[in-house]
């Protein structure tokens, strides 16, 4: 007698435990985040990671530690895109530099760089940026974004409204 | 009570709601995937050529690099191409264009920066852009155009900051 009783034959069970076991073994499950500042956060001269990360809704399997530092759940690869949004009080951002780096190694996975050699008449601007990573460890591994911003004399900032980080994994 | 009534075990149903989210979230472990960054910086030429030079971030699956500036899928499907290009100059850079393309000379999407009269004082700029391909006959191949043009100096695309990622969706 089995679970399904008469109607089920010996080959249609065995059919049922291979797909249960090779959908287990593929460990189906979607790991998604969406992460927003929650409050403006102000650009270093020098490479400073951005803090004040908090998750929306759209999250699931992806968290942010010390507002600074994501982990995800489970090993494989992820694809992350980036929108920071670089704000200023009234005169010349000249350089800004961002990166994603995967620790505990410091490896750089992605960034960008805009630069202009004189003043460049610049209040706002936003770094696009995408890449992908393979986390092997989700104990150990963990990524953050940096930043650098050159300008005189204000102090710049990143903004609430269109600094964005997306995660999802893809394999 | 479940779909299957009372022949129905936890253990079968489970299996069930394991099926139906597999309809909806594909086998992770079959995605067709990949992502390079340049090997060194590379000389950018004045007209829209092919960038070489790309070596793997993660090991690839299912897609791979040929001569140099050439992604090959393995499957047929529509794939989101994704790229950062770096432009680098000592001195000014007038325009920085970059595009995804493929073999058969069709152009996808890309990006430009463009400033007047050659006397931009830009020294660094980067071009995002993405695009979701179809690729309906494995031979053909995806590329990555760029040119730079700039009023002295030999501007590049640096090696650090340039990407370019290909996923399969469907």
């Amino acid at each position: 007698m089995t679970s399904l009783g008469n109607y089920a034959s010996a080959s249609v069970l065995e059919c049922n435990n291979m797909i249960c076991n090779t959908l287990t073994a593929n460990n189906l499950k979607s790991i998604y985040g969406q992460f927003e500042l929650s409050q403006i956060t102000i650009a270093e001269g020098t490479f400073t990671t951005i803090g004040n990360w908090i998750p929306n809704t759209l999250v699931k399997g992806v968290s942010v530690q010390a507002g600074e530092k994501f982990y995800v759940s489970e090993a494989g690869v992820y694809e992350i895109h980036m929108n920071l949004h670089l704000g200023q009080g009234s005169t010349d951002i000249t350089r800004v530099d961002t990166r994603l780096l995967l620790y505990p190694y410091g490896s750089v996975f992605g960034g960008s760089v805009i630069k202009v050699s004189t003043a460049a008449d610049m209040t706002n601007f936003t770094q696009n940026n995408t890449a992908h990573i393979e986390i092997t460890d989700p104990l150990n591994e963990y990524f953050e974004i940096e930043a650098k911003v050159a300008f005189t004399p204000n102090s710049p900032y990143f903004q609430i409204d269109f600094t964005r980080v997306f995660i999802k994994r893809i394999a | 009570m479940s779909s299957l009534g009372e022949y129905a075990s936890a253990g079968t149903i489970k299996c069930n709601k394991l099926i139906a989210e597999s309809i909806d979230a594909p086998s992770l472990k079959s995605q067709i995937y990949g992502s390079w960054n340049l090997s060194q910086n590379q000389d950018a030429d004045i007209l829209p050529t092919a960038i070489s030079g790309w070596q793997s971030v993660i090991t690839p699956n299912g897609i791979t690099l040929n001569g140099g500036n050439t992604f090959n899928v393995s499957q047929i499907g529509i794939y989101n191409i994704q790229v950062v290009l770096q432009a680098t100059n000592v001195s000014s850079i007038d325009v920085a264009d970059g595009s995804i393309t493929d073999t058969l000379g069709v152009n996808y999407t890309g990006a430009l920066h463009e400033t007047i009269g050659g006397n931009s004082h830009l020294e660094n700029i980067q071009l995002c852009f993405s695009s979701l391909v179809q690729i309906t006959n494995i031979a053909t191949g995806i590329q990555v155009q760029g040119f730079i043009s700039a009023s002295a100096n030999t501007p590049q695309w640096n090696k650090t900051y340039s990407n370019i990622s290909i996923h399969k969706i469907v």
